[in-house]
């Protein structure tokens, strides 16, 4: 039960960035689309266009000062031990 | 932009709808570019003026965003045109500019800029988002009990129809229980939840009448991408930030530890300050030129276009939120 759960959130977590690249892709191909129909070569350009300024955006975001601030405070505030913790349980 | 869209449209520009893709790609890359702002505007300091002058801004755009759909129906009929392209480039227009003028203007007591923001979420199909977010989000932000409010680790997809479903739900008890508290029928003229989808058929009869099925089609199209920008900006504003339960069912007050606040300068120059969301909370009837940033609220790492584009990987956003969630809880 527990295994097929955590096999249908994997499934669940690559959809989901499948469904925000078909987003962010439809939004690119709206930027040079050109007549009616969809070609799969602009369709596959709109694709990496997506995932360049998705990586772009969250590599921006990580290792922005305020962020890194936060996760430090973070590691301090959780015990060194916690992550064994967890293992124990499981 | 709307204005670009609507002079190269007519003046025969292929470009015309395809320019606002590009245009939130610079926004983007001037977001990180340009930093943040902290300054205030004091309301006594401003000009009686220049303050009618702000509010202007937000009366006018109604008209405009109408003018710019239309535009969008009539270059749809053309056989060489892109029905999906145009629908996402009218609908990002419309979620960037459209949903926090319709938001400013909903939360005036004035019942002319209250019909505004009404007659603005009509031509998004979503009316009924004057009450819900009004008579409900407001109240209930932060509880189990608002639709509006992402939990931690829930991610947009599971979000989104949650939402609307669930908004939707909310607005329509939240105006039967309006009416019975005023001895009124539930099913007739005063409810506005009937009047909201009564105006919004009819407006999607007139323009399949008037444009035809590709008509329809965009408009549907643009509405859905309106729709679904209006929802991860609620889902960035207060994701899994919550209140604490005094009583059951009883929450503390609303206050600027409850909502996302981002200080970012291009991303409140677009969004109407809608991004400074700590202080709208507490103080909803502000008006967007003079909310203020408040230090002691979560702040976002990024500015909200690229909370909303990360906001898309639940991963990725997870990966950044939720130690920031931890970490103001």
């Amino acid at each position: 039960m527990k295994y097929s759960r955590s096999v249908f959130e994997r499934i669940f977590e690559f959809a989901s960035v499948g469904a925000g690249l078909a987003i962010v892709g439809a939004c690119s191909y709206a930027g040079y689309a050109e007549g009616p129909g969809f070609g799969i070569l602009l369709g596959l350009v709109s694709l990496i266009v997506a995932a360049v300024v998705v990586s772009a955006v969250f590599i921006v975001t990580r290792t922005s000062a305020d962020v890194r601030a936060i996760r430090k405070q973070v590691d301090q505030l959780q015990p060194p031990d916690a992550d064994v913790k967890v293992h124990d349980q499981n | 932009m709307p204005l670009l869209v609507l002079t190269a449209y007519w003046s025969g520009a292929s470009w015309a709808f395809r320019s606002v893709t590009w245009f939130f790609l610079c926004v983007l890359v001037l977001e990180f570019v340009a930093g943040k702002d902290s300054r205030e505007r004091d309301a006594a300091g401003v000009h009686s003026a220049e303050r009618y002058v702000l509010r202007l801004i937000t009366w006018i755009w109604v008209p405009i965003h109408a003018a710019l759909i239309t535009t969008g129906l009539l270059a749809v009929g053309d056989a060489s045109s892109n029905l999906p392209a145009i629908g996402i480039a009218l609908g990002t227009v419309g979620g960037m500019f459209g949903i926090p003028v319709a938001h400013e203007l909903m939360h005036r007591s004035n019942r002319f800029e209250r019909a505004l923001a009404e007659i603005q979420m009509t031509m998004f199909s979503y009316a009924h988002f004057c009450i819900e977010h009004v008579e409900g989000h407001h109240t209930n932000v932060g509880t189990p009990r608002d639709p509006a409010t992402a939990r931690l680790g829930e991610s947009v997809y599971q979000f989104l129809p949650r939402s609307v479903c669930g908004g939707f739900a909310h607005a329509w008890r939240l105006e039967s229980a309006r009416l019975r508290r005023q001895n009124r029928s539930v099913i007739g003229g005063s409810n506005r939840m009937l009047r909201y989808l009564l105006t919004t058929f009819a407006l999607y009869f007139a323009i399949g009448r008037l444009f035809g099925t590709k008509g329809l089609l965009l408009f549907a199209v643009q509405s859905v991408v309106s729709i679904g920008i209006i929802e991860i900006i609620n889902y960035v504003e207060h994701y899994g930030l919550t209140r604490c339960e005094l009583q059951p069912g009883r929450y503390e007050k609303v206050t600027t530890e409850h909502s996302w606040n981002s200080n970012h300068r291009v991303s409140n120059w677009l969004l109407f300050n809608v991004p400074r969301h700590a202080d709208h909370h507490y103080e909803p009837n502000r008006a967007y030129p003079f909310v203020r940033h408040i230090e002691s609220a979560p702040q976002l790492p990024a500015g909200s276009l690229a909370m909303y584009i990360l906001a898309l990987f639940p991963p990725l956003w997870r990966r950044i939120m939720d130690p920031l969630v931890r970490c103001s809880t």
